[in-house]
């Protein structure tokens, strides 16, 4: 059985927006919101701070990069959040990490200075802070296309032995600078370094997570194809730009 | 040693002038190889010291009213027009003003200068003065945070001798700290004027628009208009007829009045006046500038999501019939562009078309396509682009305005105006 896309509905839920939002990320959750619009699908955007309630039947969760200082307010309420974070993950739940929530999805993050914040686990990474800082242009190659970005970290990120990253690096540093992974994803859960936002220049991964979050809801979906004349172009350009 | 340095300094400027170039940086730099003290040396002779003007948004307008304003007050100013905001680039500028004897023939200099390059000055010359006018996100990826922005601004801030002007309404400035002796002259906007000027903070989290006011502000804006401005200067009422256009400039002239209250406590009020009503617009900082066709442009440079949202309340103050945006990604303007997402165009969704220009043309008209507007027009090239944008213009018959980034702005004016740009294309540093 197929549902029709104008009777469907998503509920989008953003994690942290006012100390996870740094370079642009809120964009992110323009693109799923205007990408399922367009397409007649009803969207409930959702704000959750700290202090705030999960809410029940969120089909995607997205979360921005942060300041070091925005890492040290959260990491409290996102603990007290974890249990239930990671039963929703594990329920198939799309997720979108980028950045300073990238790496505390993860296990641990231990800064510069040695304070190790925990994560919550539903990756399986680990960071530490490094000297160094990541910045640039970013291309990678991943099972959803081409990905361009930008990436701005000092964290340096290691994957377990077998995990799934995000994609392969192309151009920058990825994860760590060394081993030329960029990201990583279990199930439905994706995490990356990629800021830019990630989604408004690749709209097949933006619209890979909706298909996703719709197929766990409704079963068998087919997206209606939209005129991404201007999204390509400025992908193509940023392939283009010196790092 | 100084006066080998000034005539090795003067004798480059003559060479690259022979070769039709001016002001530019080269001078400076190779002075500030051969000789390091040379700077501190040469400004020690001024007898009202050395002021730095700081911040993420507003440095050069401030730094360009604050000027004409001590100059009213008959004071001999040096500073860096151009907005060189590198060491080498004010040593460039003491060189070409010093006279061959070394003698530097001013009272005062202010300079603007960002926060990283603040702090390299303020270890070579101390400031008597700082001006620290707000904490905003901006070219991230060359300082990394917005806390470690604050950080460099409070090593300047520590570095002041005299007395430090601080944004009252500015958390993150109004959290500076200066050393024991130092006295703080502060700055503010009236509560009613809120909804006007968005901090940091405030423009991420709109839930959260409570007024801070951090201590009793020596001049305070209460109010402006496109054609004046009103202020409470140490307690009294005062208005003033200026044409700078927008909050952002009003802003700007107000930390201007306060560093005036500290350099010159009791200035004359009637040349003030006449000073604050012959204020241009420094340059592409809503400068309106007359195109090749005919038709006039109003230049506004846009750097990061607070200047860039503070610029657009312009269209609620003037109609203006042709819109173009134009951003470029080079070092200067920094090359990650994420930060157009934090801005809200929604309000041009009604316009008709938006010129979109610039390296990043293209993301540019994906931001806009995101926030509902429609008919983007999209060319990369800056030279083809002028030409489209100026036969607009002329065929539009209307007042037009450019919200451009750095590198772009420098290109288009130098395009529209040749000669007239008055800046040497070398001077691009920031």
């Amino acid at each position: 059985m197929t549902t029709k896309e104008t009777a469907m509905e998503l509920t989008i839920v953003h994690l942290y927006p006012k100390e996870m939002n740094i370079y642009g990320d809120t964009g992110n959750r323009l693109a799923l919101q205007k990408r399922a619009e367009w397409r007649g699908i009803a969207v409930d955007i959702q704000l959750v701070g700290i202090g705030d309630r999960l809410p029940d039947g969120a089909d995607i969760i997205i979360g921005g990069g942060g300041q070091d200082a925005g890492q040290g307010i959260i990491q409290d309420d996102l603990q007290h959040k974890a249990p239930q974070l990671r039963a929703l993950a594990s329920d198939g739940v799309v997720m979108l990490m980028i950045c300073g929530m990238y790496q505390l999805f993860g296990r641990s993050f231990t800064t510069h200075q040695g304070e190790i914040i925990k994560g919550i686990g539903v990756l399986p990474l680990e960071t530490t802070g490094g000297e160094v800082r990541m910045i640039g242009n970013t291309i990678y190659d991943t099972l959803y296309g081409e990905i361009v970005g930008y990436e701005n970290h000092s964290g340096v990120t290691v994957l377990d032995t077998g995990a799934q990253p995000f994609g392969r690096v192309v151009r920058g540093d990825g994860n760590n600078g060394g081993d030329g992974t960029e990201g990583c994803s279990v199930q439905n859960v994706f995490g990356t370094y990629s800021h830019g936002p990630v989604l408004v220049k690749n709209p097949q991964f933006a619209d890979e997570l909706l298909r996703r979050a719709l197929q766990r809801k409704y079963g068998t979906v087919r997206l209606a194809s939209l005129d991404d004349s201007i999204e390509l172009a400025a992908h193509a350009v940023a392939t283009m730009r010196p790092r | 040693m100084q006066l080998i340095s000034i005539a090795i300094g003067k004798f480059i400027f003559r060479l690259l002038r022979l070769f039709g170039r001016t002001g530019s940086a080269l001078p400076g730099l190779v002075i500030e190889k051969l000789n390091p003290h040379f700077l501190p040396t040469l400004l020690r002779q001024l007898p009202y010291g050395v002021i730095v003007v700081s911040g993420t948004n507003g440095k050069t307008t401030t730094t360009k009213i604050s000027t004409a304003l001590l100059e009213s007050q008959g004071l001999r100013v040096l500073t860096n027009r151009t907005g060189s905001n590198f060491v080498r680039g004010i040593i460039s500028v003491v060189i070409d003003k010093a006279r061959w004897n070394s003698e530097l023939p001013y009272d005062i200099a202010i300079f603007e200068q960002d926060e990283a390059h603040a702090v390299r000055f303020a270890h070579q010359v101390k400031p008597r003065g700082v001006v620290i006018l707000n904490v905003m996100r901006d070219q991230m990826d060359r300082f990394g945070e917005i806390d470690t922005t604050r950080q460099m601004l409070q090593q300047l801030v520590s570095a002041a001798t005299d007395w430090v002007t601080l944004n009252a309404n500015d958390e993150r400035v109004s959290h500076l700290q200066a050393a024991p002796n130092v006295k703080t002259y502060w700055y503010a906007h009236s509560k009613e004027l809120q909804p006007d000027f968005l901090t940091d903070d405030q423009l991420y989290h709109a839930e959260s628009v409570a007024y801070h006011l951090a201590a009793q502000p020596t001049v305070l804006l209460t109010g402006y208009t496109d054609c004046d401005v009103s202020l409470t200067i140490r307690g009294k009422k005062r208005h003033y007829e200026y044409a700078l256009q927008g909050g952002h400039n009003a802003l700007n002239l107000t930390a201007a009045m306060t560093l005036l209250c500290a350099v010159v406590p009791k200035y004359n009020e009637t040349k003030l006046k006449a000073t604050l009503r012959e204020l241009q617009p420094a340059f592409g900082r809503g400068e309106i500038i007359t195109l090749p066709s005919g038709g006039s442009l109003t230049l506004q440079l846009v750097k990061n999501p607070g200047g860039f949202t503070q610029a657009l309340r312009m269209l609620e103050l003037k109609t203006y019939s042709v819109i173009g945006i134009a951003i470029n990604d080079d070092y200067p303007d920094g090359r990650d562009v994420s930060w157009l997402w934090d801005v809200d165009f929604s309000n041009l969704s009604s316009q008709p078309s938006i010129l979109c220009g610039g390296t990043r043309a293209a993301d540019m008209a994906n931001r806009l396509k995101y926030d509902d507007c429609k008919n983007m027009a999209v060319e990369g090239a800056i030279p083809e682009y002028a030409t489209i944008l100026d036969a607009t213009v002329a065929q539009a018959k209307g007042e037009a305005i450019l919200f451009c980034t750095y590198t772009a702005m420098r290109k288009l004016r130098a395009l529209y105006l040749g000669n007239r740009s008055g800046l040497d294309e070398e001077d691009v540093d920031i």
